[in-house]
């Protein structure tokens, strides 16, 4: 599929005729990179594509006051960030239970899935990155996996590159430390 | 792949991470890009969103008939103008009446010894020949020279 660029995006989306349409290409154009992003935070594909839904209904809402100064990624970005911050939240609301517990299910969830393609060392990875707290999570997510530039995240999550780069060592550091006692249990 | 310069040190600080391969070992269920996209399409609301002048002018509608209820609630709850004194005819008075309520005004604000300096004097006792000679003899008065400044 031909990529748009934010302005073709945005024009297509006020003219009123091509409201809809212009908004199909766009989650067309963004559901891919944004989906990878929910689901390691989310982990259960269901859920997942629930939390993408919002992101996109909120993203339907807020078009017109999206200010052209931010890329249209980022933004979608931060929508999704926030939405995953919230979901994880409601569940352990929802479930009264601790972070543990929420590891605990998260975890069960993949190893029953059946859209886990890793392999032990791989799961192993995903078991250390979901003991990390959830905003730490989603900086490794964005800086490890999807290789966003720390001013990226800053402009996704508001916090500043300094305190990022802070944060993204301490998980570095923690995901390594679980990862050797995983090894040698 | 290409690693942020950030991650360069990673093998240093995370041998075991660094040596994981950066796949993304969660598979998409099948179909669902091409479904999700009008899946979203099938939540969006399908009327289409009116223009901003007419939001105005439904709010402006809404508006206007609050707005004329308060103003008619505050006409006639509003504390009446005050109406300057006029003075009162005084032909239309009964003239006791009169004479009454404007003494009685002019009174008003005096002090006591402004009312005793109004006060008619009191009347000299009435004496007595024997009476009034004793008195002129007590006070050392000439009667004859009394008699002549007269």
């Amino acid at each position: 599929m031909a990529e748009f660029s934010d302005r073709e995006l945005l024009d297509l989306f006020r003219q009123e005729g091509s409201r809809h349409y212009a908004f199909n290409l766009l989650v067309r154009q963004y559901q891919g990179r944004l989906y990878a992003f929910v689901r390691r935070m989310v982990t259960d594909p269901d859920e997942s594509k629930d939390v993408l839904q919002n992101v996109f209904l909120k993203a339907w809402n807020g078009l017109d006051r999206f200010r052209e100064d931010a890329q249209l990624y980022s933004w979608l970005y931060r929508i999704a960030h926030n939405e995953c911050i919230t979901h994880l939240k409601r569940l352990r609301r929802g479930l009264f239970v601790s972070q543990d517990h929420v590891i605990e299910r998260l975890t069960t969830t993949l190893d029953k899935s059946e859209h886990f393609t890793g392999d032990a060392i791989q799961a192993a990875l995903q078991r250390a990155v979901m003991t990390l707290p959830d905003k730490q999570r989603a900086v490794f997510t964005m800086k490890y996996f999807q290789e966003l530039k720390y001013e990226e995240i800053s402009a996704i999550t508001g916090t500043s590159v300094g305190a990022l780069k802070s944060s993204y060592h301490i998980a570095v550091r923690k995901i390594e430390d679980q990862l050797t006692r995983d090894r040698t249990k | 792949m290409d690693h942020a310069p950030e991650n360069d040190d990673l093998d240093r600080i995370a041998p075991m991470l660094s040596r994981i391969p950066r796949t993304d070992p969660f598979a998409v269920p099948e179909g669902f890009h091409d479904r999700f996209a009008q899946e979203v399409q099938a939540r969006l609301p399908r009327t289409a969103r009116p223009p901003v002048w007419r939001l105005w002018l439904v709010r402006t509608a809404m508006a206007l008939p609050v707005a004329a209820l308060l103003v008619t609630g505050w006409w006639m709850l509003r504390p009446p103008p005050s109406v300057p004194q006029e003075a009162p005819d005084l032909d239309a008075v009964p003239a006791g009446l009169a004479e009454v309520v404007w003494e009685e005004d002019l009174l008003q604000g005096l002090t006591d010894e402004d009312l005793a300096a109004l006060a008619p004097a009191p009347e000299a006792p009435a004496l007595s020949a024997d009476e009034l000679a004793d008195y002129y003899e007590l006070t050392g008065t000439e009667v004859t020279d009394l008699i002549e400044s007269l």
